[in-house]
């Protein structure tokens, strides 16, 4: 069920076209993740769902409906470019954003506490912005945009200036969020991220949707007819295989003529007695795909 | 649709930010502190002036003209009993104005020669001393003496000291004593009027005159300051959220119209807090010398107070959603600050024009000046203060109205400047461009 439409979705900046007809969607309870170059229009279009900017052409739809403003306070945001209020205390802060988002103020502050001991910042409620590390900082602000409990929530490089375990317990918590039935645009330089996050992607470049679906069929799509095979002894030659290689010990990367498909290159194997005991397609990593469009696109 | 909710967040912060801060509060109650301790200090060379003339100087003289000017030690000026002393404040409130300014006492001092006198002058007996020639009678010439130092106010003190006295020893004797007092003083006091336009007379001293001048001032002054101050808290919490990032966030939460609405609010109750704070305390100094203000028939203009705080608030919302709208477009508080001065420059005209409101304080250029937004609060508080009774109603009414519609169209404005402003973060748009996106933006 679609949560977000952008549908046909052009903004541009005097001769700059930011955005070139853009729809695609984003599905409810999904974590779609959102890639592109630097520059390729993915914050534009995230402003335009946000409402900060508004589209020369298309639609934007939420929750079933044209996008309101009111639809917003469903909405959570960290925007790449973000920062807090530095001379003011943490707690005031949060509790701020919490009300913009609807909260009451005394369940604003209720809310904060429990989500600043939620990110094992309960010890710097009362200090100033100013106070905090930059990694302190940064899951301040995570908190404020989750704290509202949003059904849609736009992160925009959430991982950025965080150390390992904190990168860990983004990952928890934006898996908490699929759990609950949530939905995440994830905007992030980080391909493994989202490898192991994302059920979707929509890649944009230059303005345009270049690459959308789910990560698996996206990886099969952009990936060489090759499979890893793992067996007892050397494998035989047979016919399909365009190319071996040795992957490891007892493993072998195999390119396959794109004739043939991987379940006919492994009958053969059998068939003159190999003992398989591993055939799994190689996809191609979600980095590589990226690099890969981008190059193509600008050649 | 604009969220009065949202609004009032918005306001609720920025109220409780702005007060908390140092500088505010510093300002707030340190600038009464400070403005008294200034008029101290502005105060202290009058008042060591003023000292200094209170002591009695003795002044040798060496008559030589053989009119006998001196037969022995002769006062004249200060309290020794000279016609020019200070006015009471019956006088100053009747209107009665002394002609001449109060001086220090001098005590003339005769010397058969002018060896003496040096002597007594070097042993510090003496301040100075005059020479009378033989033939001053003819050429009105005197010889004055002293030993060192920057003597101006002295030897203004010791000239007019001896003038009077020269000139009273002159008449002696000569004319009767009612005409000789006329030659030598021909004004002795003036008594001021106001007819008013029923032709109504009621007497105006110093004092009044004075206080008609520098009450509306004072008002306009504290106005334009608090305003101002106001103002720039504006630019400075649209620019350090602009500097902080935060406004990307905020503006995912609430529309420029209410986050611009809500620091209206917000900003403007703490400048309406500060204002209230002076003027306050000017009031209650004015209470504290009620019995002074009353004998020197001066009136607190309650009206005039009255509508400074209904003048700021109008002023306020409608300068301050310009500024935010303009300062949204700078990409640092300095930037911001220089696309703002526009206005700051447009609503300073009245001060700009002060004489032609002090000659004529309900005269065309004020009565086309009130209609105008930016110039409307400081003209109509300079002519309530100079000449209320020239202000008619509507006219207040209808400035009101004039500033109430200007700003709704102002914030309009500020918002659609305030969204460009965003994407003018680290990027610059032409003048063209920024003026397609504030259209799209609508």
């Amino acid at each position: 069920m679609s949560l977000l439409r952008f549908d046909a979705v052009e903004k541009s900046y005097g001769d700059t076209h930011a955005v070139r007809g853009v729809s695609f969607d984003v599905l409810k309870g999904e974590v779609l993740g959102l890639m592109g170059p630097n520059g390729a229009g993915k914050t534009t279009l995230i402003r335009a769902l946000m409402d900060i900017i508004r589209p020369d052409a298309g639609t934007i739809e939420l929750f079933g409906e044209p996008l309101r403003r009111a639809h917003l306070d469903r909405v959570g945001y960290l925007p790449e470019e973000r920062g807090l209020y530095t001379k003011q205390k943490v707690i005031d802060v949060m509790v701020y954003f919490g009300a913009l988002k609807g909260l009451g103020r005394d369940g604003a502050r209720r809310t904060a506490n429990r989500w600043l001991a939620r990110v094992g910042l309960s010890e710097v409620a009362g200090k100033r912005v100013e106070q905090l590390s930059k990694g302190m900082s940064q899951k301040v602000q995570l908190a404020a945009t989750l704290m509202a409990d949003p059904e849609l929530c736009v992160l925009d490089e959430p991982f950025a200036g965080l150390d390992p375990v904190n990168v860990q317990l983004v990952k928890q918590l934006i898996d908490e969020r699929r759990q609950r039935g949530q939905t995440t645009i994830l905007s992030t330089h980080q391909m493994n991220m989202v490898e192991a996050l994302c059920e979707r992607v929509a890649m944009i470049d230059e303005g345009r949707l270049v690459v959308y679906g789910e990560v698996d069929a996206v990886r099969r799509a952009h990936s060489l007819p090759e499979v890893r095979v793992t067996a007892a002894e050397e494998l035989p030659h047979v016919s399909g295989v365009l190319e071996t290689r040795r992957d490891g010990e007892r493993t072998w990367r195999l390119l396959i003529d794109a004739s043939v498909s991987p379940d006919a290159v492994l009958a053969m194997l059998v068939g003159h007695g190999a003992r398989i005991e591993r055939f799994e397609p190689v996809l191609a990593p979600m980095e590589e795909i990226f690099v890969r469009v981008v190059k193509e696109r600008r050649a | 649709m604009i969220r009065p909710r949202k609004i009032f967040v918005v306001a609720t912060f920025e109220f409780l930010s702005t007060v908390k801060r140092k500088a505010y509060l510093i300002t707030t109650f340190g600038m009464p502190l400070f403005v008294a301790l200034y008029g101290g200090v502005m105060a202290l060379p009058g008042l060591f002036i003023s000292a200094s003339g209170a002591k009695t100087k003795t002044i040798g003289l060496i008559d030589e003209s053989g009119l006998r000017f001196l037969t022995g030690e002769a006062a004249v000026g200060g309290a020794g009993g000279t016609p020019e002393s200070t006015p009471s404040l019956e006088e100053l409130a009747r209107g009665v104005a002394v002609p001449e300014i109060p001086r220090g006492r001098v005590l003339f001092r005769p010397f058969g020669d002018e060896r003496q006198a040096r002597s007594a002058l070097l042993g510090g007996e003496l301040n100075g001393y005059f020479v009378i020639p033989g033939d001053y009678l003819k050429s009105g010439r005197v010889q004055f003496y002293k030993s060192g130092g920057s003597a101006l106010k002295f030897d203004v003190d010791g000239g007019s000291a001896l003038r009077s006295l020269l000139l009273e020893r002159l008449l002696e004797g000569r004319l009767d004593e009612k005409l000789a007092s006329r030659v030598s003083r021909p004004i002795q006091s003036t008594e001021t009027f106001q007819v008013g336009e029923e032709g109504l007379i009621e007497p105006t001293g110093i004092a009044q005159q004075v206080a008609r001048l520098v009450i509306p001032l004072l008002f306009t002054v504290l106005l334009f300051t608090s305003l101002m101050m106001s103002a720039g808290y504006l630019i400075q919490a649209i620019a350090v959220e602009k500097e902080n990032r935060v406004v990307e966030v905020l503006l995912s939460s609430a529309s420029p119209e209410e986050i611009l609405s809500g620091k209206l609010l917000g900003l403007g109750a703490a400048g309406l807090l500060q204002i209230g704070v002076w003027y306050g305390l000017l009031i209650a100094g004015g209470l504290a010398f009620a019995g002074t203000l009353t004998a020197l028939g001066i009136e607190v203009p309650w009206l005039t107070i009255a509508l400074a705080f209904l003048l700021f608030v109008l002023a306020y919302l409608f300068l301050g959603s310009l500024m935010l709208g303009s300062g949204s477009l700078g990409t640092t508080m300095k930037e911001s600050q220089q696309y703002s001065v526009v206005w700051t420059m447009l609503s300073v005209i009245p001060l700009m024009m002060l004489f032609v409101f002090l000659t004529e304080p309900n005269g065309v250029v004020p009565k086309v000046l009130t209609w105008i937004p930016f110039t409307a609060p400081l003209t109509l508080l300079l002519r309530m203060s100079l000449e209320p009774e020239g202000v008619a109603w509507w006219e207040i009414a209808g400035a009101t109205l004039v500033m109430l519609v200007s700003t709704w169209f102002g914030i309009r404005l500020a918002a659609r400047l305030f969204r460009v402003g965003l994407l003018l973060t680290g990027a610059r748009l032409s003048l063209r461009e920024i003026i397609r996106q504030a259209r799209l933006s609508s």
